[in-house]
């Protein structure tokens, strides 16, 4: 036998035409894989998306910037508004609200002994007379006392009272 | 190494399958043998063959030209793959418990019975050889490939593998109980 004669005939084996035809359309029918992006790769492409958008938005900067101060581009204004009028008519405003011009809705109790007179409370009740006797009355006349009532009473001793 | 293959690759590279097609047209057929020579099944061959080109064309982006022609790195994908293989299929079956004709040489050898039965026992007897051996009698041997790209192909030196190639030929003749003197060893560089 000589060995390197039949080694040599090996090459004769060929594959089946049709299988390799079939496998060369299937393989080419399928699609490649994507390149795998390298750490060095991918910080270098997040360094070139960051400048360009820093670079577009310097860009969109200078050039409304530019528009502006050249006077082309002026703010929008309505005939209707009368810009002055409107701030002159802001100045004129009196802001000056004054506490004794409040006025308390109907119903609402505006004094501790008005409150005391609708609590079901004896206890409370009486302490509240004990703090402001002149205030204390009938409930009908409760609400006819002025605030002047609260400003007599402190918190200190209402809290005082509440605690005998 | 084909005409125009550096052009050939990079236009697969981009993504031209009529380019990989030429390059399936012209290193297919040797890594079918590649694969045959090492499972001695014909069916398995093909499958594995499909799976190395298939493997090559999803790939061909990460293809590096070192200076060694394409078909290395295809006998590199195809070695994997065929370990692979042995290594799915060990737990499976045995090869010496298999129908001879599981081994037969495919009908397109149009060589005569004789001829035949001698390449079925060569092959047998390749069968035994280590792995690294088996590479080696193959490309050098019988796909005439270069040292160069011989050592590319298996990841050894260009020393290692002449050193190789000689243990295994002899283990080869060894097995075959071809004695050296009736059948002195060539070495295929001065052939």
């Amino acid at each position: 036998m000589n060995l390197f004669e039949t080694l040599r005939q090996f090459k004769r084996i060929r594959p089946d035409a049709s299988y390799a035809d079939h496998s060369k359309r299937a393989i080419l029918a399928t699609a490649q894989n994507p390149v795998p992006m390298s750490p060095f790769r991918g910080i270098l492409q997040f360094i070139e998306t960051g400048a360009a958008v820093a670079l577009a938005g310097f860009f969109i900067l200078l050039i409304t910037g530019a528009f502006s101060n050249s006077g082309y581009i002026t703010p929008v204004q309505y005939s209707v508004i009368d810009a002055a009028g409107i701030h002159a008519e802001a100045q004129a405003i009196d802001m000056q609200i004054e506490l004794s011009h409040l006025s308390y809705p109907d119903g609402i109790a505006t004094s501790p002994a008005a409150f005391a007179s609708r609590s079901t409370s004896t206890a409370l009740r009486s302490s509240m007379a004990a703090v402001s006797p002149q205030a204390v009355g009938p409930a009908g006349t409760a609400g006819a006392s002025s605030t002047a009532a609260t400003t007599t009473v402190s918190v200190d001793q209402a809290l005082g009272a509440l605690s005998q | 190494m084909i005409d125009g293959e550096e052009k050939l690759i990079k236009d697969a590279i981009r993504g031209n399958s009529s380019a990989f097609g030429a390059l399936y047209d012209s290193y297919q057929p040797m890594i079918y043998r590649f694969v045959l020579v090492k499972t001695g099944s014909r069916e398995e061959a093909e499958d594995i063959t499909h799976q190395v080109f298939l493997s090559a064309w999803q790939n061909v982006r990460t293809y590096k030209h070192r200076g060694h022609p394409f078909s290395s790195w295809l006998y590199q994908i195809a070695r994997n793959q065929v370990i692979d293989f042995y290594r799915a299929k060990k737990s499976d079956i045995a090869l010496d418990a298999l129908d001879p004709e599981y081994f037969a040489v495919p009908t397109t050898v149009s060589a005569d019975l004789a001829a035949k039965l001698e390449i079925e026992k060569v092959r047998r007897a390749i069968e035994q050889l280590k792995p690294d051996y088996q590479d080696v009698i193959i490309l050098r041997f019988i796909e005439d490939v270069s040292l160069k790209e011989t050592a590319a192909a298996i990841g050894k030196t260009e020393g290692a593998v002449k050193l190789m190639q000689h243990r295994a030929m002899k283990e080869l003749q060894k097995i075959l109980g071809v004695h050296e003197a009736n059948e002195p060893f060539r070495n295929p560089q001065t052939i």
